[in-house]
């Protein structure tokens, strides 16, 4: 246990961290804040690069703080690409002051480094401490354009109903080491799994699932989203959807698939009504939004009911299902989100209503925004299909066929609402013309998931064999 | 043969769908030139394949197999026989008429075409396929297209007609893909290959059976459509623009009869001998209620929309008495409804571009004015009713056939719905082409060069099938006997 050899397999994260503190100092003395996205843009792609040199099988690290094994580096790289795609999308996006752009890409970094902790640990109390900086830079994130009322709302409402839900979550691992001694999962979990009928390890677990349910967006934990979501500038609403979504699944996983864990009827129970609930609530109130931010807000919060079909059906396919939806939801979901930003930025609005028309006045902007939706509805031959056909798959495997019932059907009520957007952009007429041009770093973030979503779609199997390689 | 006939099938329409992408909007002509380009290079194409087919054999043809997904044994695999020649030939016809009658649209042509040949790709794609994941992506690939052009080009209600489409036939699609995960995982080894499913040593339990065939069912029931989810088709087909309601009753309502031939009857066999006698009810229910509606409307193409689903009856119905006869009646009524059907559908879409009403009240008397186009009418119309000689008096008069000698009864309710249906046309005859001429249409002209030329090829092939059923029954029936025979059904 040498914690100076340990060291050269955090280098992803020092390289973050290093990059981070750059871009905060040369805030002070560079002019132009652009060069701050770019920078903050090769910290990302370096940290990725060394990555795949950093990874050594099924390591602990760091006092068995940290675990380095398939699953963290695949989320690893989730986190990585997600917030990368944010950083891109950010520089397109206009409303963001230039005197506030270095705290901005420093918080950025941070919270990949946060994220990358949070789904590379088996240690309760490291978990606890990865989500908590997520979360804590979201709140601020949130708030982040500080003349607008709605996100100072959002933010508020975020960070009440997060606090509420830490705080289970920390009286549940409190729960953990009073039971078992030790927060270490590897340690625990041969007990746990002789203990798992027993209202002992019962209340704890559904604490620590409360906890994880609110940064998974799933319901009854959902309030939130809609408003944090909608005052929330835009591409951190993006990163929102996606980033501590990963993260949560990533640990609820983590957590509850070990082993055979979740086998009891209780858990499978509790969590197929969580997901059935998730994916109904999340679609069908999104039918009435009128907002595209508080539409995608609700579609992701029925997105994050799909990935939980996956999670009860457990299992190798099961891990498969979810890791598959995430690394799909967050391109997809991504690119809907920067579309957004494109359009955002030259109609002024985020009404649906203003969408109007919209493939007179941006043709490949509406082509892009409808493929991503589509490929949220789960059409072939677009990825998100791919993401929905293994989830189902998986239930079909582990003989859950009324969640797998209750997701096509929910699968079909979602199309109503994504075919909405798309009715507006092709069938309505516009009411005024004129484009703006579209900024470079947009322009890039969007080619390289609108390819993602094709090529997963189309030729999956590359994307197949890597993710079959991730365990724990 | 080596040569991938059917890939160039499916992937032609896509290159020239992806092509029209590159040109400019304005240069309609050119993208006009690729969609027919390319369409008619399919319709070459398929009359290779059929020159080519050797129908005495009962394998699949012009096969193409390669690994796609081997991570969970998915293969692009394609291939035909004797039940699928017959239905891409009718799509590629289609297809290539369509199209020509598509030079009428004059907004948004570029959006057009393309969608329009990505339609081609689904649809031809269907009907090729022999691997349910490949044949999934197909079937969903039709979607899309299909609703931007109602969408877009359609009639005055044509968004709602346009949704209802898309969320019906995805309803029932996705119970198709739950049916296909189902058949997969019990399957050993594991496989999406339609054939080896269909030639299982061990076959499912019966029980499991019906459970995957009512989720195929949803699925191929929206689309033919069967009584009750036949509601989305008169909106559809109402607001549809001429061209793509030809593709709708002529290829999209195949797609679920086909469907049954090849996936649920050959796969999950005791569930179909199970479902026999609802699957005739239902066709006749499809006939008598489909004609029924038919005869109360006084919107042309609504009329001829609702005898389609009356049509339609005829191939549940045939299906269901498990007899070659009957499968053979259900099998060329699939093609004679999309040749007729198709060809009615352009007739009503000659006289409301003229006209632009298609109330049948304001018509009457325009024999006198338009003698080509009556002549037309008449014909397609009497092969629609079923008059000896024409086509859909052949297929009809099979499926009646074979299904007569399993269910009496309801053949002979059945057999009302020829009366019926022979009612309605008349009547429609009659208030359109007869009676005095109202003075509104005076100035109508007669059909012009292109139209006449579009219906020409349909007009042939009903009158040769009419005369001469083995003409194509030839192709179809020794893959039908198979069928049959695996199905342990009657062979007469």
């Amino acid at each position: 246990m040498n914690i100076v050899h340990d060291i050269r397999f955090i280098v992803p994260e020092i390289i973050l961290l290093t990059s981070a503190l750059l871009v905060l100092m040369l805030g002070l003395f560079v002019r132009r804040k652009e060069v701050l996205g770019g920078l903050s843009l090769v910290g990302i792609v370096a940290a990725a690069i060394s990555l795949a040199s950093s990874y050594s099988l099924g390591r602990t690290l760091m006092f068995g703080m940290l675990v380095n094994d398939t699953f963290s580096l695949f989320f690893k790289y989730l986190c990585l690409l997600a917030v990368g795609l944010v950083i891109l999308i950010s520089m397109g996006y206009r409303r963001l002051a230039a005197e506030d752009k270095p705290e901005y890409y420093f918080l950025l970094l941070v919270m990949a480094i946060a994220m990358m902790l949070a789904v590379s640990t088996h240690n309760l109390l490291m978990i606890y401490i990865g989500i908590e900086m997520v979360s804590l830079i979201s709140y601020i994130l949130v708030a982040y354009e500080k003349d607008s009322l709605f996100s100072s709302e959002g933010a508020l409402k975020y960070f009440l109903f997060g606090s509420l839900t830490t705080a289970f979550m920390v009286y549940g691992i409190s729960f953990v080491y009073g039971i078992f001694g030790t927060l270490d999962l590897s340690a625990i979990t041969g007990t746990l799994h002789a203990k798992q009928n027993e209202f002992i390890v019962f209340v704890p677990l559904l604490l620590i699932l409360a906890g994880l349910s609110f940064k998974c967006a799933l319901v009854p934990f959902h309030m939130w989203v809609p408003d944090a979501y909608q005052g929330a500038p835009t591409p951190i609403t993006a990163l929102l959807s996606v980033g501590p979504k990963a993260v949560g699944f990533a640990v609820l996983m983590r957590i509850f698939l070990r082993d055979v864990f979740i086998s009891s009827d209780h858990w499978i129970g509790l969590v197929t009504l969580i997901s059935i609930f998730t994916m109904t609530v999340g679609n069908v109130i999104a039918i009435s939004q009128t907002n595209i931010k508080r539409l995608l807000a609700y579609s992701s919060i029925a997105q994050a009911g799909y990935m939980l079909i996956g999670f009860v059906s457990g299992g190798a396919s099961g891990i498969l299902g979810v890791s598959m939806y995430l690394l799909i939801y967050v391109v997809m979901n991504l690119g809907a989100f920067g579309c957004v930003v494109l359009i955002s930025n030259s109609i002024h609005s985020d009404d649906i209503k203003d969408y109007a028309g919209l493939y007179r006045r941006n043709p490949l902007a509406s082509l892009l925004l409808t493929v991503f939706l589509l490929s949220l509805a789960g059409i072939p031959p677009l990825a998100g299909f791919v993401a929905k056909f293994f989830v189902f798959a998986a239930a079909i495997e582990a003989k859950q066929t009324v969640l797998a019932i209750a997701g096509v059907i929910n699968s079909v009520i979602a199309v109503y609402y994504y075919l909405k957007v798309i009715r507006y952009m092709y069938l309505h007429e516009p009411q005024t013309l004129g484009i703006e041009r579209t900024p470079l770093g947009l322009q890039a973030a969007l080619a390289v998931v609108g390819v993602g979503v094709f090529a997963i779609g189309i030729l999956p199997f590359p994307f197949l064999a890597w993710i079959k390689t991730v365990g724990f | 043969m080596s040569f991938p006939i059917l890939s160039l099938l499916v992937f032609i329409p896509l290159a020239g769908s992806l092509s029209i992408l590159c040109v400019n909007k304005e240069n309609v002509r050119l993208i006009k030139t690729i969609a027919t380009a390319a369409t008619a290079a399919i319709l070459l194409l398929a009359i290779l394949l059929v020159a080519n087919f050797n129908y005495s054999n009962t394998a699949i043809q012009f096969e193409e197999n390669h690994a796609w997904i081997p991570q969970i044994n998915v293969n692009y695999h394609l291939g035909i026989d004797g039940i699928s020649i017959g239905l891409i030939f009718l799509t590629a016809l289609l297809s290539f008429l369509a199209c020509l009658a598509s030079y009428s649209i004059n907004t948004r042509q570029k959006e057009y075409f393309f969608l329009y040949l990505l339609l081609t790709v689904g649809m031809v794609g269907t009907f090729v396929s022999l691997d349910l994941f490949l044949f999934y992506i197909f079937w969903e690939i039709v979607l899309v297209p299909m609703y931007f052009l109602i969408a877009i080009w359609g009639g005055e209600r044509r968004e709602y007609a346009a949704t209802k489409f898309f969320l019906y036939t995805l309803a029932g699609s996705v119970f198709m893909l739950l049916g296909i995960l189902a058949v997969y995982f019990n399957s050993t080894p594991h496989t999406f290959n339609i054939l080896e499913l269909s030639n299982q040593a061990k076959p499912f339990a019966v029980g499991f059976q019906i459970l995957v065939f009512i989720g195929f069912y949803l699925a191929f029931a929206v689309k033919v459509p069967v009584f009750p989810f036949h509601t989305w088709l008169p909106d559809a087909h109402v607001e549809a623009p001429t061209p793509i309601s030809v593709l709708l009753a002529g290829v999209l309502l195949k797609m679920g009869g086909y469907g049954f031939m090849r996936i649920s009857y050959p796969m999950l066999t005791d569930a179909a001998h199970y479902f026999a006698v609802p699957f005739a009810v239902l066709g006749t229910i499809n006939i008598v209620y489909g004609a029924l509606v038919a005869m109360a409307q006084v919107d042309f193409k609504k009329m001829v929309a609702y005898s389609s689903v009356s049509h339609m009856g005829f191939v549940m119905l045939g299906l269901a008495s498990m007899s070659t006869t009957g499968f053979n009646g259900a099998l060329l009524q699939m093609f004679n409804h999309g040749i007729i059907t198709g060809g009615m559908f352009l007739l009503v879409g000659v006289i409301y571009s003229r006209a632009h009403t298609r109330d049948l009240d304001k018509f009457g008397g325009l024999g006198t004015k338009m003698p080509l186009y009556s002549g037309m009418l008449m014909v397609f119309t009497f092969a629609s009713l079923g008059l000896p000689g024409l086509s859909g008096f052949v297929s009809e008069f099979l499926s009646l056939l074979g299904s007569f000698g399993t269910y009496k009864v309801i053949t002979a309710v059945a057999s009302i719905g020829l009366v019926l249906t022979a009612a309605y046309f008349l009547v429609m005859l009659q208030r359109m082409l007869l009676g005095k001429l109202n003075e509104k249409w005076a100035a109508l002209p007669d059909m012009n060069r292109l139209e006449f030329v579009t219906l020409i090829p349909l007009l042939v092939i009903i009158a040769v099938i009419g005369v001469y059923p083995l003409s194509i029954l030839k192709y179809q029936a020794p893959a039908i006997i198979e069928l049959v025979k695996k199905m342990g059904g009657v062979i007469r």
